[in-house]
């Protein structure tokens, strides 16, 4: 009598514990999903996010701090005339070494070269994903009156 | 074939053909007719409902997971399906090294042929089955057991461990759960007193307290763990988690069909969701009531009696929430061991069937 009282209560247990399953998985499909449509959908990014940079490139004067400072030498510039006036013709991150320490902010002294919160580059080779931040036509390069459409943190040591 | 009667759709055909060579109606032209029916409504019902019932799954699925499911082709991801047919299509056909050629190949055929036949007996709608068999219920029945040798073929002539697992698997489960899934059927039948799937509908025409499942109080005793027990087996046959144990994805890569690639893939792929369909199509015919609605008006002489699209739209209705409910446990029970299953099967399922059978005699004996 006991064996039987077991097994009717092993079944019910079964009966009970499937039905209470149910009742925890069932209520999720009539909950918003949580994926981000991600090409289309950007997630929110906090402003102190690291992220690539935004470069402000008529406030740039090409002094090679940020080249020098840099831990991983990713940073490449070429400049055109001397002292304050010199204006940059090349201004290269490799992104293939950049590891986003911000460093490269901190010793700028016209406070030019920001973290930004974009996070997505793609390439197919090495090649592509070193970007050259003077050319204008980089969305992520600001000339003197365009406004940075985003907040940005200062990094700077001044 | 022995039909009961020629229902009217096949009938309409047969006489139409018949008139069309000039000929007096024969059973020729109805078997004719019953084709006809048989293979409309694979393509106009069947297939796209798999389908849809794939795609169904991926959302559910999806949902249930807090993921959006399938949304990338066509609205809301609809053409998935349709998309991974296409995809399954144009995939190569691999027959590896070892492998028992003719078996291997034919193998997915036997499935797929078992699992769409089954839909020949189902009465979609007054009128609108294919052939309203005598022996309906054991035919459908049967046809698990056919599908059973396609999978043993399949598991046996892959020459891979893991095929041979899964086939062994398949064997030991659904050979196992035919006698509480017989059983469980031999109730209603035994009931109604007849096998036809369509004389068990009608016997429930009439409100929701007409059907099978409750007709009345010491019925429902019977009928209740008859209608678990039917369901739960048939589960197991149709190799839907948590008795997946046949294609078990996290232990035997893909069970019985690790080795097949492109259609031949998809032709196990398809049959699982057909039937998963048909046997719930059989559930709501043996319990719920089939075609008839809740209220009663398909009854005879009631308002929508005979009216085959009241009765399609109910049919589809019961299906479909069986169908979902089979969705919802496959992603809430985990897979249970192999000795589970043969423990549930031998030691719970078979000793409440033949209670549920005792009990049922006993109480049409007793009128």
């Amino acid at each position: 009598m006991m064996a039987l009282r077991n097994w009717a209560r092993a079944v019910w247990m079964g009966l009970k514990t499937t039905w209470i399953g149910l009742t925890i998985t069932v209520p999720y499909i009539f909950r918003r999903p949580y994926t981000l449509q991600y090409p289309e959908e950007i997630p929110e990014i906090p402003p102190t996010e690291r992220g690539l940079h935004v470069f402000e490139i008529d406030k740039c004067i090409a002094c090679d701090q940020c080249a020098k400072i840099c831990p991983v030498d990713c940073i490449t510039i070429e400049a055109e005339g001397k002292g304050k006036t010199a204006r940059i013709r090349t201004f290269e991150i490799d992104y293939s070494k950049c590891l986003f320490c911000a460093l490269c902010c901190e010793p700028c002294p016209t406070e030019c070269i920001h973290m930004g919160p974009h996070f997505d580059l793609v390439g197919y080779t090495r090649d592509e994903v070193i970007i050259d931040y003077a050319d204008r036509e980089n969305p992520r390069v600001f000339s003197g009156e365009e406004k940075i459409p985003y907040e940005i943190v200062s990094f700077s040591r001044k | 074939m022995i039909l009961a009667e020629t229902p009217p759709f096949s009938s309409h055909i047969a006489g139409w053909l018949a008139g069309l060579v000039g000929m007096e109606p024969n059973w020729l032209f109805s078997a004719v007719g019953a084709l006809v029916v048989a293979a409309v409504i694979l393509l106009l019902v069947v297939t796209p409902v798999g389908l849809g019932g794939v795609y169904l799954e991926r959302k559910l699925a999806g949902r249930m997971q807090n993921r959006r499911g399938p949304n990338r082709v066509g609205p809301y991801g609809l053409l998935q399906s349709l998309a991974d047919g296409v995809k399954l299509l144009a995939k190569e056909d691999i027959l590896q090294r070892g492998a028992d050629s003719p078996l291997f190949r034919f193998a997915p055929y036997l499935v797929f042929m078992a699992a769409f036949a089954g839909f020949v007996v189902l009465p979609f709608a007054p009128g609108l089955v294919a052939a309203d068999l005598d022996v309906g219920l054991f035919y459908f029945l049967a046809l698990i057991a056919l599908e059973t040798v396609g999978i043993v073929m399949a598991g046996w002539s892959s020459n891979n461990k893991w095929s041979l697992l899964g086939a062994m698997r398949e064997v030991a489960q659904v050979v196992s759960y035919e006698l509480p899934l017989g059983l469980a059927a031999m109730c209603p039948a035994l009931a109604v007193g007849s096998l036809s799937l369509v004389a068990i509908t009608d016997y429930q025409a009439g409100p929701i307290w007409k059907w099978l499942l409750w007709r009345d109080i010491y019925w429902a005793i019977a009928m209740v763990p008859a209608f678990l027990l039917f369901y739960t087996a048939g589960l197991a046959a149709a190799k839907r988690a948590p008795f997946d144990l046949p294609e078990a994805e996290s232990e035997l890569t893909a069970g019985f069909h690790t080795e097949y690639s492109g259609m031949r893939f998809g032709m196990f792929f398809l049959p699982e969701y057909a039937m998963m369909l048909s046997l719930s199509a059989v559930t709501s015919v043996l319990f719920l009531g089939g075609y008839h609605d809740p209220i009663g008006l398909s009854a005879p002489g009631k308002l929508f009696d005979g009216v085959w699209w009241w009765g399609l739209l109910w049919f589809f209705l019961k299906t479909t929430f069986l169908f979902l409910t089979q969705i919802a446990l496959r992603w809430t029970l985990p897979r249970i061991r192999i000795d589970q299953v043969m423990y549930l099967c031998y030691k719970v399922l078979l000793p409440i069937g033949m209670g549920s059978l005792l009990l049922t005699a006993a109480l049409r004996l007793l009128g």
